[in-house]
């Protein structure tokens, strides 16, 4: 059985993911602020108005 | 990603826990001794203030200690953190299975990565239903009410904890 086919296949397959991403857009990326951006449900208004701490870890 | 570094950022109400306990949390969940040299997948403290960055040091030598290790075999990092930056929405609540019903009132909820992210119910909803083991089921069915679901999702969610109770 030739290879031809199956190598030709992945190709448009990579090229239909690229293709895709490039249609879509890549998502804009936004950076903490210290501002709590979820306040329409009830219990995220409640928990916006604590003062709270923040620990970030990086976990390889 | 360039010079960035995956990471994981806790709010966390003082009042409810601590820094120290994060810590422990955080040193039971790696190996201190990995040997990984990527800037991408690091372990690390990103301290945000003069206050943490003691608390992590005194941490990373208890745990040497606790391992019979020298402190400088230690590979894990503190470090000040500088930017984070919120990953994509396809990122966030990662437990949450992509089409369910939650998942969708939820995006519709809070359309931007940040906001989902900075949702608590969000968080509870991910941890509860995404895991399902070694949870207080009691609990999630105690405060639920108070998530505001819709009606007909919240007993969804009811039914879904109450079958994996």
């Amino acid at each position: 059985m030739s290879l031809k086919p199956i190598i030709y296949i992945g190709f448009a397959a990579v090229a239909i993911m690229f293709g895709m991403k490039y249609i879509r857009g890549s998502e804009i990326l936004v950076t903490e602020d210290g501002i709590v951006s979820a306040t329409t449900l009830p219990l995220d208004q409640t928990t916006a108005e604590i003062k709270y701490e923040t620990a970030t870890f990086g976990l390889g | 990603m360039g010079d960035h570094t995956e990471a994981v950022s806790i709010d966390f109400d003082p009042s409810v826990t601590s820094y120290q306990k994060l810590l422990t949390y955080f040193w039971n969940s790696h190996r201190c001794d990995s040997t990984n040299s990527s800037t991408q997948y690091m372990n690390a403290v990103f301290y945000q203030n003069d206050a943490q960055k003691v608390l992590a040091e005194k941490s990373l030598a208890q745990q040497a200690k606790y391992l019979d290790m020298a402190v400088s075999d230690i590979n894990t990092k503190i470090l000040p953190v500088r930017e984070f930056t919120y990953a994509e929405s396809y990122h966030q609540k990662y437990r949450l299975k992509r089409g369910s019903d939650v998942r969708k009132f939820l995006e519709e909820t809070y359309p931007t990565a940040k906001a989902m992210a900075d949702s608590t119910v969000a968080t509870r909803l991910n941890a509860y239903l995404g895991t399902g083991t070694s949870r207080s089921w009691r609990t999630f069915l105690k405060e639920l009410p108070n998530y505001g679901l819709p009606e007909d999702l919240e007993a969804k969610v009811r039914t879904i904890a109450e079958r994996k109770r």
